[in-house]
């Protein structure tokens, strides 16, 4: 036997041969499981090849090749339409500047060549209007749409925000219509509250971690520490609007060099942000050409809390005690699991799952009207613009991005972790105004960790009946 | 002569019958349809909605000018879930001394409001709903299979056109002097005496037998009571499971429909990237088990699936697509498919007709 398309996996009950053909988990013997790893390892002439094997290929199962002869996006042939009548959400860049000076801001001076810096410039309300009437001409399909203010520091343009929010709601009257706004919240004044809950405007607001760790990158212009600024404008929103705290949402940017117990513990000790929804992310240092290095203590505590939350799902473990900032990527994982399970096969003309459709899904419109697939790309680089308000879409761009797997497309039609990848066409901009293969392929090697991850994590739930039963029966309240 | 009508709030659902309008009712003609803006298509041509062929009428944002219309028709969309400001226009119709219809399916669930105006301006103010009948009127006791030919409309998703069939169908019967009894839950089809069936569905008391059994004596009665010579059929939602995120409800009403007015003829609305000969034919396949009946003939729509998007808010989310797709797949699939397949919207509804009336 060749080299099988296959991945494996094995667990102290069981042993599992992952076809990536056809997306499934088999449960296989042991001895095919060794016969399988061999034949991986081009050893497999050395023994005889299990029953339970030839059955197996029999049945379709164990094929030498990928399937996939063409890496296309399934909606390339319909971008026009997704584009034209599907839009959801607009982010409006309403101002370059910012009253924060983070160190590790992508628009900070000191970071890259690769981004743009903070400025004066700000958003006018010509390419405001024209930016939500884009959104409008480009949505009939959609059934909700979202506006995002987003900077630098947005609140720096409140009155801009208000004029795009009195037009908007007129302009999609009878459509769903909902606004959000990531903010360092140190602007935010009693006045703006009412005003903000009235029309719906969803906060996200930035915070790293404890004192200590927060004001070490999060400073302002003058360089002073932001914490004490940021919590005293989450006490005041709780004091005008108790209602309207609750749905603050906490955006926080991790640094794994730091004691990951000691970021978690402000979101235990500090009453302002109890309950509050944590959307955490690590340091994105990709246009650094660097990766966030992270101490092995690091990664153990950062797994110790991720197992406590994986008990809570199961109702092992009150809630309470659980890390806020574990809380929404276990509940992903358990999501995604289910995916895992319910994932189509591998087609003749398919491509990596990764890439959202560019410019639908979050479409971010710079203060000069500029249009990039989302707010986290770089706005200097050719490679991510699709367009602008003046001139609209640029389909082949958005094309070439959505399809960016083909500049790597040898590499992904072999790859096992092709329907988990998560690869969009950000990593593979090195700056240079193409889609760069060997930037992307630096990335692949953690794609498929994570997809690992995923697929052991799948497997643990559907062992749980089977092989923990008993215990199981204590999660559910049956013996106590 | 007829009356001059402004339709409100024109959508996506209601292109159907402002494309059959003069063809199925003699008091009405169309003089303008407005919409609220954020529908997306105001100073569009209302074929836009679907991303169909234009019809040549563009679609207003606010009521035209006193002398250009006498009536104001209001409905509510079925699947409209953000404010309609109907309130707006029917004051400002009333204000301005114009006769206003307010068109549903029942008259139970009108908004509040507008039973209020009824009460205060019965002369100006009226409530057309669909036809109904009170059940010692006209019913048999005994639940028995349709005499007639049943003809039933469903699709693999709700919005593949499965009203503009429907309509397109029960026109070209009206027009060839057929009396059809039509059953549809769209709150337009009063209008064009289309019966609905929404009174059962929506009963929280009846136990699914009980509906099966009022349905099937409810659709009798009417067709007996109209000397009706076709059953004409609207699924009330899509004919099964679309994929494990896209329920459809299962397609357990169109079941329970098919219990009580087994079907002679199924017309399908498919999506165009599923219509395929070799999954046409599957489908007619399970159909004849689950419904009793095949796939008399397929109308392949232009909409599509928003996958990611359906996924990500657990409900259907769909986009139009360009109708040159729509072509090009019957155009490909035509030879080879067992069922014959139409563009109802591109090419009218004749071929589709033909096919029913040389359908053994
Ligand atoms: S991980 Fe790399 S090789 Fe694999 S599918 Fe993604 S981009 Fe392609």
């Amino acid at each position: 036997m060749g080299k099988p398309f296959v991945k494996l996996f094995w667990t102290p009950n069981a042993y599992y041969c992952f076809d990536v053909n056809h997306n499934e988990m088999l449960q296989i013997e042991r001895e095919s499981f060794y016969y399988l790893q061999n034949s991986l390892a081009g050893k497999s002439g050395t023994s005889k090849e299990p029953e339970e094997v030839q059955q197996l290929k029999e049945a379709g199962y164990l094929a030498e090749e990928s399937v996939v002869k063409e890496i296309k996006h399934p909606i390339t042939d319909y971008l026009e339409d997704y584009l034209g009548r599907r839009m959801l959400k607009l982010t409006l860049q309403v101002t370059q500047d910012c009253n924060f000076r983070c160190k590790y801001c992508i628009y900070s001076e000191e970071r890259n060549d690769k981004q743009r810096t903070h400025s004066k410039k700000h958003m006018n309300w010509v390419t405001a209007k024209k930016a939500v009437d884009f959104l409008w001409e480009h949505s009939i399909d959609s059934s909700s749409v979202d506006i995002g203010f987003y900077g630098g520091e947005p609140l720096l343009e409140l009155e801009l925000i208000r004029q795009v929010v009195e037009y908007s709601e007129k302009l999609f009257a009878g459509k769903k219509l909902t606004f959000s706004m990531t903010t360092n919240g140190t602007l935010l004044t009693e006045e703006m509250i009412p005003y903000l809950k009235e029309h719906g405007i969803k906060l996200m607001i930035s915070l790293d971690g404890p004192k200590e760790i927060n004001d070490q990158n999060r400073v302002f212009q003058g360089g002073g520490g932001t914490f004490d600024a940021v919590m005293g404008k989450l006490k005041m929103v709780r004091r005008v609007d108790s209602e309207y705290a609750h749905e603050l949402q906490i955006s926080m940017v991790m640094n794994p060099e730091n004691d990951f117990d000691c970021i978690n513990e402000v979101y235990i000790k500090e009453e302002q942000l109890e309950e509050l929804f944590v959307s955490a992310a690590i340091v994105d240092m990709e246009y650094d050409d660097k990766q966030a290095g992270s101490s092995e203590e690091y990664t153990w505590k950062y797994q110790y809390q991720r197992f406590l939350a994986l008990l809570s799902y199961m109702g092992r473990i009150d809630k309470k005690k659980i890390s806020p900032i574990m809380v929404a990527p276990v509940i992903a994982d358990m999501e995604r699991r289910l995916e895992t399970a319910q994932g189509s096969r591998l087609y003749a003309v398919d491509a990596p799952s990764g890439p959202c459709i560019p410019g639908q899904l979050r479409l971010f419109c710079t203060v000069d009207g500029t249009l990039l697939p989302c707010e986290r790309v770089s706005e200097t680089s050719k490679t991510c613009y699709i367009g602008s308000l003046e001139k609209g879409l640029d389909l082949e761009r958005v094309s070439e991005f959505l399809n960016v797997s083909r500049i790597t497309a040898e590499d992904c039609k072999q790859c096992w972790s092709f329907r988990y990848c998560t690869l969009c066409g950000k990593k593979a901009d090195g700056g240079n105004g193409r889609l760069e293969a060997e930037r992307k392929r630096k990335f692949c090697s953690e794609v498929h960790s994570y997809a690992a991850s995923k697929m052991m994590l799948s497997l643990l739930f559907q062992e749980i009946p089977v092989y923990y039963g008993k215990q199981a029966a204590v999660i559910e309240g049956g013996e106590g | 002569m007829k009356k001059k009508a402004i339709l409100y709030p024109f959508c996506e659902e209601v292109l159907p019958a402002v494309r059959v309008f003069d063809g199925l009712q003699d008091c009405y003609e169309i003089s303008g349809l407005v919409a609220p803006s954020g529908f997306g298509c105001v100073g569009m041509d209302a074929g836009y909605s679907c991303n169909h062929p234009e019809i040549g009428r563009e679609v207003l944002g606010e009521l035209p000018s006193e002398e250009d219309w006498d009536t104001l028709l209001l409905f509510e969309p079925r699947q409209q879930t953000e404010e309609l400001y109907l309130e707006k226009y029917l004051e400002e119709a009333v204000s301005r001394r114009k006769e206003v219809v307010f068109l549903c399916t029942e008259e139970n669930g009108i908004p509040e409001k507008i039973k209020k105006t009824v009460v205060a301006c019965p002369k100006q103010v009226r409530v057309k709903a669909c036809l109904s009948l009170p059940e010692e009127e006209g019913w048999q006791p005994q639940v028995h299979e349709p005499e007639i030919p049943v003809v039933l409309v469903g699709g693999l998703l709700q919005e593949a056109d499965c009203g503009a069939v429907f309509t397109a169908l029960a026109e070209r019967f009206h027009r060839d002097g057929k009396r059809v009894a039509a059953f549809s839950g769209h709150p337009v089809g009063g209008l064009f005496g289309f019966y609905s069936l929404e009174h059962i569905w929506r009963n929280s008391e009846l136990t699914e037998d009980d509906k099966v059994r009022k349905i099937n004596l409810y659709i009798n009665g009417m067709a007996e009571k109209s000397g009706a010579e076709i059953i004409l059929l609207e699924a009330p939602t899509a004919l099964m499971k679309y994929d494990d995120k896209a329920l459809n409800g299962f397609g357990i009403q169109s079941y329970m429909l098919c219990q009580a007015a087994p079907p002679d003829y199924l017309i399908g609305c498919v999506p165009f990237d599923l219509a395929d000969a070799r999954m046409v034919s599957a489908l007619s396949e399970d159909f004849s088990c689950r419904f009793g009946c095949g796939l008399c003939a397929v109308h392949v729509s232009n909409i599509l699936l928003d996958f990611a998007d359906s996924q990500q808010k657990q409900k259907i989310e769909t986009l139009r697509a360009n109708m040159k797709f729509v072509r090009e797949k019957i155009e490909k699939e035509k030879e080879s498919s067992e069922i014959p397949m139409f563009d109802v919207i591109g090419e009218g509804i004749e071929g589709l007709y033909e096919r029913i009336n040389g359908y053994a």
